[in-house]
């Protein structure tokens, strides 16, 4: 039996089937959370940069490429052409907001409740004064948004985010944000907020994801067709921004072989461009 | 006080005053002069902007020498190959740099293509001492929203300037070229040749 309720109300019910699905998908979820947990510090990557999975992640992330080139990227092309920005961002400011309640959770996982109670005020002023969340009221009134997830919780409890992971269609990911991630979306409330099943549910997550990537649009672009190894480029920004998303900002150390720089070949080299920095300089 | 005692103190005095003058520190620069030279690369940059034309080599030849002027190319490669560069040749090292030069400017040409208001707002300039300064910026372009674009600059060895690093969305183009080019290096056991003209090859040289 199909179910096709668009009532957008907290007690709907569920239907037996879902709830089974989602009580294996947490199931499946929890236990590899725990394995992720328990890892042995070893198999963590010191600093998340190490790709032990390289092997089996390069030709995952080469399907996903694949798969974004014939279908996900020029879904989004149209996707853009044919929707005005203010209602691309009215769909983002909607999925965006039924993750509020899980942030906020997670704020107070955190030990952060000045997050947690911004992330509480913003979702209750755009789901009453934002139309259920179509608009980002919450940002006009300078309650700025607070992103954040069961992978920075657990960040911020010290597990590391061990080796750097590819997810067929899901992408980048490592060993502790994936399960992190199958854990939060399966406990979601807002799944229980039946807005609609089966093929409505099905559309709703497409629109999701192809709105996300309309949204991405260039960046996306840029990393995955214009550099000189997709796959490392991929890994190094996903790893980046989790690393900025946790609070662990690291300059890259211009300084780390000093000895190098400060050699005599430097003083020699210094200036000495391939078109001339020098004489660029020296009109100055 | 007698006065020998008063003299050596005067000496000191004297020493102290001169050292302080003329100590060699980092900051040649201030965080406002690294705050005024961006602003001055970026309204340079937007003056260029209306020529660019979408087509990657021209606009490519055309942020060329304006990269050249304002980025710290020889710091942005030296850390993109890492230790590498200890066993590369003077003619290497020269290709290795004009591959770089040539990513940048079609990654300029690309991003920025659409950029083309004025609107500029410093956000906050922090000091990383040795490290250069982190100057925070937001840009408009007439259709996407705002971006935050970070700015790392240091002086060189003359004191003057230059762009090291630019940060977007919490992505760093000099770890990704790091990032990238470390990779490359262990597809292509070391062969930094290999490398080269993998970037050449990957930029249309």
């Amino acid at each position: 039996m199909r179910h096709t309720s668009t009532t957008f109300s907290p007690h709907c019910r569920r239907s037996t089937n879902s709830i089974l699905q989602r009580g294996r998908l947490a199931s499946i979820a929890a236990s590899l959370l725990c394995l992720a947990v328990i890892s042995p510090p070893s198999l963590a990557a010191e600093n998340g940069d190490d790709d032990p999975l390289s092997f089996i992640n390069r030709p995952i992330h080469g399907f996903n490429r694949i798969a974004d080139r014939f279908a996900l990227r020029p879904l989004a092309w149209v996707y853009r052409q044919v929707t005005p920005k203010p209602l691309r961002n009215s769909v983002g400011n909607f999925f965006g907001n039924l993750k509020q309640p899980v942030a906020a959770a997670n704020h107070i996982l955190q030990g952060d409740a000045e997050a947690a109670g911004k992330t509480v005020l913003r979702f209750v002023t755009n789901t009453t004064l934002g139309l259920a969340g179509l608009m980002d009221v919450a940002s006009e009134f300078g309650i700025e948004d607070q992103p954040t997830d069961l992978g920075l919780t657990l960040a911020a409890w010290g597990v590391d985010s061990g080796p750097y992971l590819v997810l067929p269609l899901l992408g980048p990911s490592t060993v502790r944000d994936a399960p992190a991630w199958l854990t939060q979306r399966a406990a979601d409330p807002a799944r229980d907020l039946e807005i609609a099943e089966g093929d409505g549910d099905l559309a709703l997550t497409s629109l999701q994801v192809v709105n996300g990537r309309a949204g991405a649009y260039e960046i996306i672009n840029e990393v995955l067709y214009n550099s000189a190894d997709s796959y490392a480029a991929v890994k190094v920004s996903y790893l980046q921004r989790r690393r900025r998303q946790a609070g662990q900002i690291e300059l890259p150390d211009l300084f780390e072989d000093e000895e190098f720089w400060e050699d005599e070949q430097w003083d020699e080299e210094e200036g000495e461009e391939t078109g001339g920095t020098e004489s660029t300089r020296s009109q100055e | 006080m007698t006065p020998m005692r008063r003299l050596a103190a005067c000496c000191w005095a004297i020493s102290l005053a001169l050292l302080l003058a003329f100590a060699p520190t980092r900051s040649f620069a201030s965080t406002e002069e690294a705050a005024e030279f961006v602003k001055s690369a970026w309204q340079e940059f937007l003056q260029l902007a209306p020529q660019l034309t979408g087509d990657a080599d021209a606009d490519s030849a055309l942020l060329s020498p304006y990269l050249q002027d304002r980025a710290y190319l020889d710091r942005i490669a030296r850390f993109a190959v890492g230790r590498s560069w200890r066993e590369m040749t003077p003619d290497q090292r020269s290709r290795f740099k004009g591959a770089v030069l040539d990513l940048m400017s079609r990654l300029f040409a690309r991003r920025l293509v659409d950029i083309t208001t004025p609107r500029y707002e410093l956000v906050r300039t922090v000091d990383a001492a040795r490290q250069g300064f982190i100057v925070v910026t937001r840009l408009w372009s007439e259709e996407n929203d705002p971006i935050e674009v970070e700015w790392r600059v240091i002086p060189n060895k003359q004191g003057d300037l230059k762009v090291v690093d630019f940060t977007v969305e919490g992505i760093s183009m000099l770890v990704n070229y790091r990032g990238e080019i470390s990779a490359l290096l262990e597809q292509n056991d070391g062969d930094i040749d290999a490398v080269i003209e993998h970037i050449e090859s990957q930029s249309g040289r």
